[in-house]
C-alpha cells in the first residue's frame, strides 16, 4: 500500500516538474494542475527581488575589508600615499586581488583612483567606446547611490562631479541609447535624492540637471533638431594639429575628453 | 579569462590568494545567497549583514571545500544556514518564512486586494509547514533554482527532491483548504 502511494507520488512529482518547466499549465492535469497552479502564484508574489547594484557593491567592500589580507585601505591623512602604493603594485602586476578590491571602491576610498587608473587603461584598449563610456556613466551612477546610501554625504560631491564629466562625454557619442539610460539615471536620481538630506540636495541636483540635459541632447538629435556629436567647430582645441583622415576619426577624439573621463592612448597624428 | 574557469577552479585560485579568482565566485552567487536570506529575514539590512558574513567565512573556510559532486554554491549555502542558526540565536525578532516573503511580494499584490488576501493566506499556511517543506519551497519556487541545483543544496537526490516539493505543495494546498 504505501510502495503504491509513493510510486503514484512519484509519478505526480514528475508531472509537476514536467509542468513548473512549461510556461502555461496543462488543463488535462487534474490534481496536479492545481499543485502547480499554486506554486505559480508563490512564484509570482513571493520571490524575493535581486539586489540592487549599491547592495552588491556595498557587501563586496564589507567582504573584502574583512578578509585578512592588508588591501583594505585606511581612510584619512594617509589616503593618497597608499593609494599610490597599490597602484604601483597594480603596474607591477604583483596583487591580482587589487583590481577586484578596486572594483568596489568608492570616491573619497584610498582604492578610488586605482579604479579610475584601470578604467584608464580598459578606455586604452577598447575598440568601443560608447559601450565604455555607457558602462562607466551606470558606474558613476552607482557610486552616488552607494555614497548616498551609506550617508557618505561629504563625498558625494565628488561622485557628482565625476558622473556630470562621463554624462557630458556620454551624450557626445554616436552609436549609444544615452536617451533610455539617462531616463533610467534619472529615476534612480530621483529617488536618491527623495531619502538624502537637505545638504546632499545642490549636488544631487546638479546630477538630475546634467542628465535630464544630456537626455534632451540625444533627444533633439534623434529627432534631429541638434547638432551631430562633436561636429566640426564643436572643438576647436581638439582640431588644432589634427590631421587625421576623415575614415580613421572615431566618434570620440581623444582631445574632446573633458576632465574626469580617462584619456585613451591613442597615437597622434604627425603633421 | 576567470569567466570561463569552473568553480572548482576558482577555489583553487583563491586558495592560492588570487582574490580575483573569488571575486568571480562572489560575482557568480551572491545574488542567490542574497535572495535566500532575503526569503529568511525580514529586514534587508540583517541580509546584507548575513551575506558579507557568508561570503567572509566561506573564504576563511575555503581549506575544507572539497568539490566531489558538491558545487560551491551548496557550501555556500550550508554557511548561510549556519550563519542563520546563529543570526536567530541573538535575541531579536525573527521572522518566519511568512513575514520575510513580504518583502518578495511588494507592489504586485498591491493593487489587487482579492489577489492580497490570498497570499496573505498562503504566507500564514506556508508558516506552518515543516523545514524541509518550507525549505524545497524557498529553493525551487522562490530562488526558482533548477531541480538539480536544490537538491544539491538539499543534500538529496533529484528525484527526492521532486517528491519533496510535491509533497510540500499538496500539504501547503491541504493548510489552506483547512483556513478556509
Amino acid at each position: 500500500m504505501r510502495f503504491g502511494r509513493t510510486d503514484r507520488e512519484r509519478e505526480r512529482a514528475e508531472d509537476l516538474e514536467r509542468l513548473l518547466a512549461d510556461s502555461g499549465f496543462d488543463a488535462r492535469q487534474g490534481e496536479v494542475r492545481r499543485v502547480a497552479e499554486l506554486a505559480d502564484v508563490m512564484r509570482r508574489n513571493l520571490a524575493p527581488p535581486s539586489p540592487t547594484a549599491a547592495v552588491v557593491r556595498r557587501v563586496r567592500a564589507r567582504v573584502w575589508e574583512g578578509l585578512p589580507r592588508a588591501t583594505a585601505a585606511p581612510r584619512g591623512a594617509l589616503r593618497p600615499a597608499y593609494a599610490l602604493a597599490v597602484l604601483a603594485l597594480v603596474v607591477l602586476g604583483s596583487v591580482t586581488g587589487v583590481a577586484f578590491v578596486a572594483e568596489a571602491a568608492l570616491p573619497g576610498d584610498a582604492l578610488y583612483p586605482v579604479k579610475r587608473g584601470l578604467e584608464q587603461a580598459q578606455v586604452a584598449l577598447s575598440s568601443d567606446d560608447a559601450a565604455l563610456a555607457a558602462a562607466f556613466a551606470d558606474r558613476r551612477l552607482e557610486e552616488i547611490e552607494a555614497l548616498t546610501s551609506l550617508e557618505r554625504w561629504d563625498d558625494v560631491g565628488a561622485a557628482v562631479d565625476s558622473y556630470e564629466a562621463i554624462i557630458e562625454e556620454l551624450a557626445g557619442l554616436e552609436g549609444t541609447s544615452v536617451e533610455g539610460q539617462l531616463e533610467s539615471h534619472l529615476e534612480v536620481l530621483e529617488r536618491v535624492r527623495r531619502q538624502a538630506p537637505e545638504a546632499a540636495l545642490p549636488g544631487l541636483d546638479r546630477a538630475i540637471e546634467r542628465a535630464k540635459l544630456g537626455r534632451d541632447e540625444a533627444r533633439e538629435r534623434r529627432e534631429g533638431k541638434g547638432p551631430p556629436p562633436h561636429a566640426p567647430g564643436q572643438d576647436k582645441k581638439e582640431d588644432e594639429g589634427s590631421e587625421a583622415p576623415e575614415a580613421s576619426r572615431t566618434p570620440r577624439r581623444p582631445g574632446s575628453l573633458p576632465p574626469g573621463w580617462p584619456k585613451k592612448l591613442t597615437p597622434t597624428a604627425t603633421p | 579569462m576567470l569567466e570561463s574557469l569552473r568553480d572548482a577552479e576558482l577555489v583553487e585560485r583563491a586558495r592560492r590568494g588570487e582574490a580575483e579568482a573569488y571575486g568571480e565566485l562572489y560575482r557568480r552567487y551572491f545574488d542567490p545567497i542574497f535572495r535566500y536570506l532575503r526569503t529568511r529575514v525580514a529586514d534587508e539590512g540583517d541580509a546584507e549583514d548575513l551575506a558579507a558574513t557568508v561570503f567572509l567565512r566561506a573564504y576563511q573556510s575555503l581549506g575544507r571545500y572539497r568539490e566531489r559532486g558538491w558545487p560551491f554554491s551548496a557550501f555556500l549555502y550550508q554557511i548561510a544556514r549556519h550563519a542563520l542558526v546563529d543570526h536567530y540565536r541573538r535575541p531579536r525578532d525573527e521572522a518566519d518564512l511568512a513575514e520575510a516573503e513580504r518583502i518578495g511580494s511588494g507592489e504586485r499584490i498591491e493593487d489587487d486586494v482579492g489577489r492580497r488576501e490570498t497570499v496573505a493566506r498562503i504566507r500564514k499556511a506556508l508558516a506552518g509547514l515543516t523545514p524541509d517543506y518550507q525549505e524545497v519551497i524557498r529553493l525551487r519556487l522562490l530562488l526558482d533554482l533548477p531541480t538539480e541545483t536544490a537538491a544539491q543544496w538539499m543534500g538529496r537526490s533529484e528525484g527526492a527532491l521532486r517528491v519533496l516539493l510535491y509533497r510540500a505543495l499538496e500539504a501547503l494546498r491541504k493548510r489552506l483548504g483547512e483556513g478556509r
